[in-house]
């Protein structure tokens, strides 16, 4: 499998984006700064537009009027003027003024969240090549769902390189960077499917990171009963590529590929070289290593292993059902 | 009085034998040359080919995006394609150009100079270009690059590609870079002829002064940072990288703190090489000269203080933010007053639409266009939009593709006739402005509407709402490829074919069309005369040299006529 069709797989609802639906410069206003960004944005436009104009008409006429021809004698003209000079710096100066307050003004309501968001918070974690996020009451996903017309904050936390989350429809965007929180919020106020990019250029499946934002009409109960994964729904495998996902999917690739750890594919039921000699990679290794990463290590990965232990974050049944999928990570 | 004993032709005419090019022969006489005009033309030879390089990926990456998903490249192989394109580009392409040939070749002679102040610190610079070239070429062969040419760690610590060889190739470019401009300025410090006040000084100084001084401030700490940045790979020391501690933000501080004056160092010898085209070709002086001088070191000071723009959305203090910004808008005034003074200079000028003047002229379309886009850019709240979209990517294009390449391009076919002592055919020339002109706008202007519209820059899959967008950016690159490939025939045709000119066709007022074309090899024969500054009444069409030759006043010693006697009063 290529890259491609593994990142691509790992959300059931991704959707090739094929029509537009916004306006001619931007997409949908879905969050309530949208408005302010894009009225700012067409100030700016339509006054370059008139400066643009002030810079190309006069070029034309004056190539055309005073282009070199027979019977053509320039008269003499002035070659500084400090009032025209000046008022050329001092007009653009004053527009710029206005430019920088706007910007300030409404970069300040973009960072700072109303008190009601603070009760909501969705911690959104980005790594080499998914978005994971954990709602307030617990439930990890790869899929965001927000409801409408409710502010929520987003903490942002890398576990490798730097990313960016940026989200056009909300006119949202904020690094993700290893190492330190970062902090952004939004209120959704239109409901719809989205995009989620990462728009900090972040390795090989950079732009494999793409994924919806889902806003609905909905209370933050009912999607976080909605979004929360019932193991009693699926069946062992697929409870295992969930956790795969979740929890693997950043270091093992299921396609042949090394990443910072080896791939799964293949590799089940086969004997393995560790530091510690040859293992046959069975329940016993599998589950082994998911506790204790560091027992028996694969050459030629560095010892200690770079991988944390899963002791006490993957339950007995977890840990089965993860076993179930690595067992045929390829179905 | 003293009579001139020196014929006009032989002082302002063709020069077929007795020039730079034939003074002696041989590899040898290249390779170890001293003469500022000869290491001009090797510079001009040498970012031709790099620029062709980068130009190469470009089309490959440009190509690549004709589909939303996979044609031919895999995602590493589209990393590797624009990576190699931006650090070719700008360090071994953008930045040496203009300085490397065009400043080399004029400087000294504008000033009416034999050489510049330290003609083996030149030499040097320039093996110094070719070393770091090699080692990105190296980069680019053995293990490849991936990282974008910002090397943003942490994930250039993590890549497996070439990091190691193609930082430090910049590294050397960067010191390359450094002694032009430590010469440049000793150079004009120095060796301005008697008469030319820093007030009397042709524009193209100015800007190659303001230029100097930030290669010479800034760039040090490129080198520290890309130092740094090879020991965090090879030894592990953990500045950068937060996995041991370290900050991957203070290398973006440290980065852009080079590479946002960078910036400058590519725009500013544009627009002096516009001042001069401008004016020579409209047969006026500069509109509101000290204006001009004066904002391109206005620009080269606040160069230094808007860095932080690039990181409006990493997680700096809203304070340092709202200051970066307004600092930012500070930057974009000069050049505002730049653009409308060379407008002024047309007014009630002579203008003759040479394939210099045309460059010159879409120089100023483009830049209008680069330079009000920033504005987008400067302003907080739409910048968290369009921070790292095409938006940004067409932006930058208008400005170091679409200004400062095309003031190159101005700057070569107006300086050609002068290095080579043939002429373009005219009618091509205009033609390869068109196409280039054409090419560039289809390239960038669609990138700016997906940009708003949210497409993310450095993808090599996208979704199909952006398809068309990026297809005419691709019809447009291949277009603009081949304005610039057809510019590059038109020039070398004349090499072979082209009309013997005369030392001054243009009829222009600066020093360096006051020698034959091309020049001696000490750049005058004798020492010109330096009469007043863009003073186009000042010369005259002679029709024994096919060209334009200096008025001298009465009273005055001609150049190679014996001294003028004093008498005493």
């Amino acid at each position: 499998m290529s890259l491609d069709s593994v990142l691509w797989a790992q959300t059931e609802d991704y959707t090739n984006w094929s029509n537009w639906d916004g306006s001619y410069f931007f997409p949908q206003q879905a969050s309530d700064n949208a408005a302010a960004v894009d009225g700012t944005f067409d100030l700016i436009f339509w006054v370059s537009v008139f400066f643009f104009v002030l810079i190309v008409v006069p070029m034309v006429v004056f190539i055309v009027k005073y282009r070199r021809r027979p019977g053509y004698s320039p008269k003499p003209a002035q070659d500084h003027n400090l009032v025209l000079e000046l008022g050329w710096s001092v007009i653009p100066t004053l527009i710029l003024v206005l430019f920088f307050v706007k910007g300030v003004w409404g970069y300040m309501d973009m960072r700072t969240p109303p008190d009601e968001a603070s009760e909501y918070e969705i911690q959104a974690q980005a790594s080499q090549f998914s978005w994971k996020f954990t709602y307030p009451n617990g439930t990890v996903s790869p899929k965001l769902v927000l409801p409408i017309n409710t502010p929520v904050r987003f903490r942002l936390q890398s576990s490798d390189v730097i990313h960016s989350f940026f989200i056009p429809a909300f006119r949202l965007k904020h690094d993700v960077v290893p190492g330190r929180f970062g902090t952004a919020w939004v209120n959704p106020t239109r409901v719809g499917t989205y995009r989620l990019y990462c728009a900090e250029f972040c390795g090989d499946g950079h732009s494999l990171m793409r994924r919806d934002v889902e806003v609905v009409d909905k209370t933050w109960e009912e999607v976080m009963d909605e979004i929360k994964w019932k193991y009693e729904e699926h069946d062992a495998w697929g409870n295992g590529q969930h956790l795969y996902i979740l929890n693997c999917a950043g270091c093992h690739s299921v396609d042949g590929s090394t990443k910072t750890g080896p791939s799964f594919l293949d590799a089940w039921g086969t004997q393995r070289e560790t530091y510690s000699g040859s293992v046959l990679f069975d329940e016993n290794y599998a589950r082994e290593s998911i506790l204790d990463p560091n027992a028996k290590v694969r050459t030629p990965f560095p010892r200690p292993s770079a991988m944390p232990t899963f002791q006490g974050k993957l339950t007995e049944d977890e840990i089965n059902y993860l076993i179930e999928f690595l067992k045929d990570p390829a179905r | 009085m003293g009579t001139a004993t020196v014929d006009n032709r032989r002082l302002y005419g063709h020069a077929p034998e007795n020039n730079y090019l034939k003074h002696t022969r041989g590899i040898a006489s290249w390779m170890f040359t001293l003469d500022h005009k000869r290491i001009g033309v090797m510079y001009l030879v040498g970012v031709t080919v790099t620029f062709l390089l980068g130009g190469f990926f470009a089309l490959v990456l440009r190509s690549e995006l004709f589909t939303p998903n996979k044609m031919f490249l895999t995602e590493a192989q589209y990393n590797q394609a624009f990576t190699l394109h931006g650090a070719i580009m700008v360090f071994a392409f953008i930045i040496p150009a203009i300085p490397g040939s065009i400043g080399n070749f004029v400087l000294p002679v504008m000033l009416g100079a034999k050489d510049v102040a330290f003609p083996r610190l030149n030499l040097s610079s320039f093996y110094l270009w070719v070393i770091g070239t090699f080692f990105l070429l190296v980069a680019m062969i053995a293990g490849g690059l991936d990282t974008g040419w910002t090397f943003y760690t942490p994930y250039s610590i993590q890549t497996p590609t070439n990091v190691v060889a193609a930082t430090f190739g910049a590294f050397i470019l960067g010191f390359s870079s450094i002694f032009t401009g430590l010469n440049f300025i000793v150079t004009i410090n120095t060796m301005r002829p008697p008469g030319m006040t820093w007030f009397k000084m042709p524009l193209f100084l100015w800007g190659m002064y303001s230029t100097s001084i930030i290669q010479v401030l800034a760039t040090p700490v490129l080198g520290i940072t890309l130092l740094l940045l090879i020991a965090e790979k090879l030894l592990g020391l953990g500045i950068f990288n937060p996995a041991q501690g370290g900050d991957p933000v203070l290398f973006q501080h440290f980065f852009w703190f080079y590479s946002h004056p960078a910036v400058y160092i590519m725009i500013l010898p544009g627009m002096a090489i516009i001042s001069e085209v401008i004016s020579t070709h409209s047969h006026k002086k500069v509109f509101g000269y000290t204006f001009v001088a004066l904002s391109s070191v206005a620009i080269a000071l606040l160069s230094f203080l808007v860095w932080g723009h690039h990181m409006f959305t990493s997680g700096q203090s809203s304070i340092s933010i709202v200051i970066f910004s307004a600092l930012t808008f500070s930057v974009a005034i000069p050049s505002a007053v730049k653009v409308y003074n060379w407008l002024a200079t047309m007014f009630r000028g002579e203008v003759v639409l040479t394939t210099p003047m045309c460059f010159a002229l879409a120089f100023l379309f483009l830049f209008g266009i680069g330079g009000l886009t920033g504005l987008f850019l400067g302003t907080l709240s739409t910048d968290v939009h369009l921070h790292d979209t095409y938006f940004v990517v067409a932006h930058f294009h208008y400005v170091m593709m679409g200004s400062t390449a095309v003031a190159f391009f101005a700057g070569v076919f107006h300086w050609w006739p002068k290095m080579f002592g043939r002429m373009y055919n005219e009618t091509m020339g205009r033609i390869t402005c068109l196409i280039v002109f054409v090419g560039f706008n289809l390239a960038f202007l669609p990138q700016f509407v997906m940009g708003s519209r949210g497409m993310p820059r450095r993808y090599a899959r996208y979704d199909e709402v952006f398809q068309i967008w990026h297809q005419l950016s691709t019809i447009g690159a291949l277009v603009l490829g081949l304005g610039i490939l057809l510019g590059i025939v038109v020039l070398v045709r004349s090499l072979f074919n082209g009309k013997r000119v005369s030392g001054n066709p243009w009829g222009a007022s600066t020093l360096e069309w006051q020698t034959t074309s091309p020049p001696h090899f000490h750049n005058f024969e004798f020492d010109p005369y330096v009469g007043g500054l863009y003073d186009y009444k000042g010369v005259k069409y002679d029709e024994s040299v096919e060209g334009y030759v200096p008025i001298i006043p009465p009273g005055v010693a001609a150049p190679g006529s014996a001294p003028v006697p004093q008498t005493a009063h």
